[in-house]
């Protein structure tokens, strides 16, 4: 249960960090491109 | 609201303390938006059909307010406990964005000012502070790594919000596939009114997520003397009135305001800078438009990703020695930059990301340096007062920079030459900041507070 919750916590955070991410990183592919 | 209160949200034994970075996590996700704020930048000079500079105004009262309410709030922060704090912050956040929202759809600007820059500003300086105390009592034994995570998030915030604020004002828009778009007015009201409430439901998550360690806890295993030994790292405390009347705040403030001024300067210009640093002799540049935006990006991960690593780091390094790695390394990276950053893009590029990665670790390093030198007991509300030399690096960065290249030509005509000058000062700024990184020296012992009334102290906090 505790486990469960913890992953929880994280994926909220997490899931739109890295949704971030990938979609600035997308961005940033025109400089070597 | 008693259910705010510190008593309340003390730990029950055996509580994971990894779940306190995520509920930090939450609350500097959502103010990080306020780095996102060129999304409809335009949007908005075209609804109110006013200047660039007056909607300018509006990120520059949020960026003075959340100084000085981080400055002001911090000892009410570090009393009232994180929970009290977050969800204060996610009001004032929110309504922030909903009293904006409202001048938007009246066409008020001054209720924008008032609402996004005033009151939002005053949520984004009680959030920034929010979770720094406990964070470091949680991770005794990693201070850079908890506050570098959460304040990580401050980086990262921007990254979420840019995207999606691009998506919802398309959404909101009926006229977003035409050629030369920019979002209706009440598009950007309507994007306004959404972030206001997604945010205070995100940042309630983290607000009746966190609790605060039982007095007398340690992490399992964890032997506070292994930290004691630490040069630099103190057993004792130092509340926050009397920190700011010792060498080592100000020197520590002058640290931070060199590294942040340097940093500023670059990211202000990040997107014309780059394409001035590739003009051809015809006067257009090898970097578009496009590919500078992808450049801005990259910044924005390497802000993000330095808080991180680097402040991670100061926990094997020390605080001192990080900081002379930010600005000794840093004084020639932008060295390099000035005298050889035109040579390539991939030079260049590397160049400002390794400084840019410095600029963000700079920002997650302070409150654990501040924990070394000062103790737990007030370094929320001493943070607080350290954020004042964000401010002032908001204002310096920017005029260096603007001031020099003014002085070089005209916009769209610079090329790599006209930024030596503002480098060049960078440079200097980072001596100065490395000088005063030098000078810091254990905080003397007529500073601390007697070991009797900070328990007093802190048993007060703890059962208010």
């Amino acid at each position: 249960m505790k486990k469960a919750q913890l992953a929880v916590v994280w994926a909220l955070v997490g899931i739109p960090l890295l949704y971030g991410v990938i979609q600035t990183m997308a961005k940033a592919a025109a400089l070597f491109n | 609201m008693s259910l705010l209160d510190r008593e309340h949200t003390i730990a029950p034994p055996g509580f994971n303390r990894w779940l306190i970075p995520p509920a930090a996590l939450a609350v500097h996700l959502s103010i990080g938006q306020a780095y996102a704020s060129s999304v409809y930048k335009t949007a908005l000079v075209t609804h109110f059909d006013v200047s660039l500079t007056q909607i300018g105004v509006i990120f520059s009262i949020a960026i003075v307010m959340l100084g000085l309410s981080a400055a002001v709030m911090g000892t009410w922060v570090d009393r009232s406990g994180p929970r009290k704090a977050m969800f204060v912050s996610a009001l004032f956040w929110s309504s922030g964005f909903l009293i904006g929202s409202l001048g938007i759809f009246s066409n008020q600007l001054w209720l924008v000012y008032l609402g996004y820059g005033f009151i939002g500003g005053i949520g984004l300086g009680i959030g920034y502070i929010s979770p720094v105390s406990t964070l470091i009592k949680w991770f005794p034994d990693r201070p850079g790594l908890a506050t570098g995570m959460a304040i990580m998030g401050f980086g990262g915030g921007a990254l979420i919000a840019s995207p999606v604020s691009t998506g919802l004002l398309s959404f909101y828009d009926p006229n977003s596939g035409v050629t030369g778009w920019v979002a209706s007015g009440d598009a950007v009201g309507k994007l306004f009114l959404t972030l206001g409430l997604v945010y205070l439901a995100f940042m309630m998550f983290g607000a009746f997520t966190i609790r605060v360690p039982a007095i007398g806890w340690k992490p399992a295993g964890f032997d506070p003397a292994t930290v004691k030994v630490k040069a630099l790292v103190t057993s004792n405390h130092v509340s926050a009135a009397s920190a700011i009347k010792t060498r080592q705040f100000w020197l520590v403030w002058i640290v931070l305001f060199c590294n942040v001024t340097a940093g500023i300067g670059i990211l202000e210009q990040a997107a014309p800078m780059i394409q001035d640093f590739f003009r051809q002799p015809d006067g257009q540049s090898m970097v578009t438009a496009a590919v500078a935006g992808g450049f801005v990006g990259l910044l924005s991960i390497a802000n993000m990703g330095g808080r991180f690593v680097w402040s991670s780091l100061s926990d094997v390094t020390g605080r001192k020695n990080i900081y002379m790695i930010y600005l000794g390394v840093g004084m020639a990276l932008y060295l390099l930059l000035a005298l050889v950053g035109s040579s390539t893009t991939v030079v260049y590029v590397t160049l400002a990301f390794i400084i840019i990665s410095f600029y963000g670790g700079g920002f997650a390093t302070a409150p654990a340096y501040l924990r070394d030198l000062f103790g737990t007991f007030q370094v929320g509300a001493i943070h607080g007062r350290l954020l004042t030399a964000w401010a002032a690096a908001g204002i310096a960065g920017p005029l260096i920079v603007n001031g020099f290249l003014d002085a070089q030509g005209a916009p769209g005509e610079l090329t790599a030459a006209a930024y030596q000058p503002a480098l060049l000062t960078m440079v200097g700024l980072l001596v100065v900041g490395f000088i005063a990184n030098l000078l810091v020296r254990p905080v003397h012992t007529t500073f601390h507070e007697p070991p009797t009334s900070r328990s007093e102290d802190l048993k007060i906090t703890a059962e208010v």
